[in-house]
Parts: C-alpha cells; structure tokens; sequence
C-alpha cells in the first residue's frame, strides 16, 4: 500500500466514525487501492519524455535570458534616476563661471542640433526602454501559457532582487 | 532522509536554472503525474500535453517553491492545469465527446485493438472510473497518485478533511463494486 505522507488511516477514520464503521471504511479504501494499483496507468512514451525535457530546457534558457535582460534595463535605469535625483541635490551655480559646466560636455554634443541622436548615453537608454517595452508585449503575447499574475509576481521578485544586488555594488 | 536531501538539491537546483535539475525531475515524477493525467482523460494525447504544460509551469513556478512537501506543491499545479483545461470551452467539447465515444465503445471490450487482457484489464478499470463524478474521479485519483495526505487534500481543495475523507470512501467503494460486479 501507498505511504501517503505516512497518515494513519486507521486513527483519522475513528476521528469520524465508530469502531466498526471505521474498519469497514478502511477495508473498502484498501481493497479499492489495491485494484487501482492492480491496473497501473501507462507510462509516457520515450518521445514524449524527451520532448518535454526539451521543452523544460528551452523555458528555462528563455527564463533565464528574460531575467538577465530586466535585470539589465533595471540597473541601468535605476543608474539613470540615481544619476538625475544627484543632480538636482547638487548646489546651483553661484555665479560661477559657465564655462566651467560647458566643459564637461563632449564638442559633439555641445554643437549637436538634436542632442537625442547624438548623445550615445541617450541613444543607449531609449535602446533599452524599447527592449523593456519588447519584453512586455512578449510577456503579454504569452498571457495563455502564464498568467498576468504570475508574471507581475515574476517581476517583482525580479525587482527586489537587482534592488539589493544593486546596492550591493555588483552593477 | 537521503531522497529528500538529494530532493533538495536537485530542487536548489532548478531554481538557479541547472538544465540537469529539471531533466532529473522530468525523470522522477513523470511517470505518476502522467498516470494521473491519464487516469482524468483516458486520452494518452491530451496527457501528454498536459504532461508538457506541467512541466513548463514548473521551470515558470519552481520560484515560488518555498520548501515542504514537493509533491505536494507539484500536485495542485497539476491538478489546476487539469481544471484550466476542463474550464476551456472548446477543450472541454473533444473531451467529452472522447469520453462519450469511449462508454459508447464500452460493451466491444474484445475487439482487436485490445491486443492482450492485462490491456482489457486496464481499460475496464478507465470505463468504470469515468462513471463516476468529476470531483470523485478526481479525489481517488489525486489521493492514488500524489500520495498526499488527507490533510493535504482537504487543504488544496478548501474542503473539511472529513467531507474529503467521506467523498474519497464512497468513491472508492463504488469502484470497487463497479470492478467486482
């Protein structure tokens, strides 16, 4: 007979019932298990073990490009904010002279007529908002297979995890 | 305790994506999530998609893994596939029309496609169990083939223990006398 998570049948049956119904319950389940184990299901075929094998390492490969994607665009976005809230807490210009500012632009760009082109920063970050956005019609695309709220799940967990890793230092 | 450690690891495994982990629990529980399967459909083709979806889930979900009983946790995403896959309109239309040309087929259990008697044997078994009720059907069949506790039922299936123990003895009693009669 099955273990079942080593339960003793006999004591949760006598939870419920008498004494005598209790063991006529138990022999019904037993003899009744003993038919179904009498007349074991099929076993999946070869083929289909090896397709599914193949199919959980290809889930897994697209998991872990998926992960290693977000936890890219996050970093670097999270960088991008960092960068920006820095800039606005740092002291304005005390009649300084500006020249000093314009110098730490590169010429390209202090001469750029559309700066969104020329600055390769900014062309790299509007590169990855658009991956970011790919990844969501991706994951919308596949709303059958795996639920919305899983993937939000997914996502957060994703979240918190380059949270810490990146205030670790590993970005 | 050796099985569960090495369990564990395999499961620690997955989690960090080892293609090798998943490969191994595709090998250790297959054979009796496919049994259940099986068993609901009475379809080897609708079990093994199902068997696919299963194990897709699994590389999904295997995050949300917190530790206890693995076949536990591996058991109620089976038996929510199996529901998902009823709750499919269209689905839900070939199954039944499978299970009705199945019973229809019932009393021709010795034509040529039953090659030997242990095959007989095994189909009896398929036809008695679809007489039963869905949610029976499913109960005797996640209890056989998960090994869960009773417990553990009752948990998944936000019913009382002794309302699922009640459920699984009329089943199983009725089985036996459809297999007996």
């Amino acid at each position: 007979m099955k273990q079942h998570a080593h339960e003793n049948l006999t004591e949760l049956l006598r939870r419920f019932m008498d004494e005598s119904a209790a063991q006529a319950a138990q022999a019904d389940i037993e003899t009744a298990e003993r038919i179904l184990e009498a007349h074991p299901a099929p076993f999946p075929s070869p083929e289909t073990l090896a397709t599914i094998r193949a199919l959980t390492l290809a889930a897994a490969a697209r998991k872990r490009h998926r992960t290693q994607i977000f936890r890219g665009a996050v970093a670097v976005a999270a960088a991008v904010i960092l960068t920006i809230l820095i800039g606005r807490q740092s002291p304005a210009p005390t009649g300084g002279p500006t020249i000093s500012f314009a110098s730490i632009l590169p010429t390209a760009l202090w001469e750029s007529h559309d700066i969104a082109a020329d600055d390769l920063d900014l062309v790299y970050f509007a590169s990855e908002i658009r991956h970011i956005e790919a990844e969501i019609r991706a994951l919308d695309s596949q709303e059958t297979e795996i639920r919305r709220a899983d993937a939000v799940k997914e996502l957060e967990m994703e979240l918190v995890a380059i949270e810490t890793e990146y205030w670790k230092g590993s970005y | 305790m050796g099985r569960s450690v090495e369990l564990a690891r395999i499961i620690d495994g997955c989690k960090s994506g080892d293609a090798d982990s998943f490969a191994q629990v595709v090998d250790m529980y297959a054979g009796r999530c496919y049994g259940y399967f099986y068993r609901l459909t009475g379809d080897r083709d609708l079990s093994d998609e199902l068997l696919s979806e299963l194990f897709i889930k699994l590389v999904e979900k295997i995050g949300s893994y917190k530790g206890g009983a693995f076949e536990s946790w591996l058991f109620k995403i089976a038996s929510n596939i199996f529901h998902d896959h009823l709750r499919g309109k269209q689905r839900r239309r070939k199954l039944m029309d499978a299970h009705r040309t199945q019973l229809e087929r019932e009393p021709d259990l010795n034509e040529s496609r039953f090659s030997d008697e242990g095959q007989i044997r095994l189909e009896r078994l398929q036809v008695h169990l679809n007489r039963l009720d869905a949610d029976t059907r499913d109960l005797i069949l996640l209890r056989f083939y998960s090994e869960l506790s009773f417990k553990e039922i009752a948990e998944h299936r936000s019913e009382p223990i002794g309302t699922a123990l009640s459920k699984l003895h009329r089943g199983l009693k009725k089985l036996r006398e459809l297999m007996e009669g």
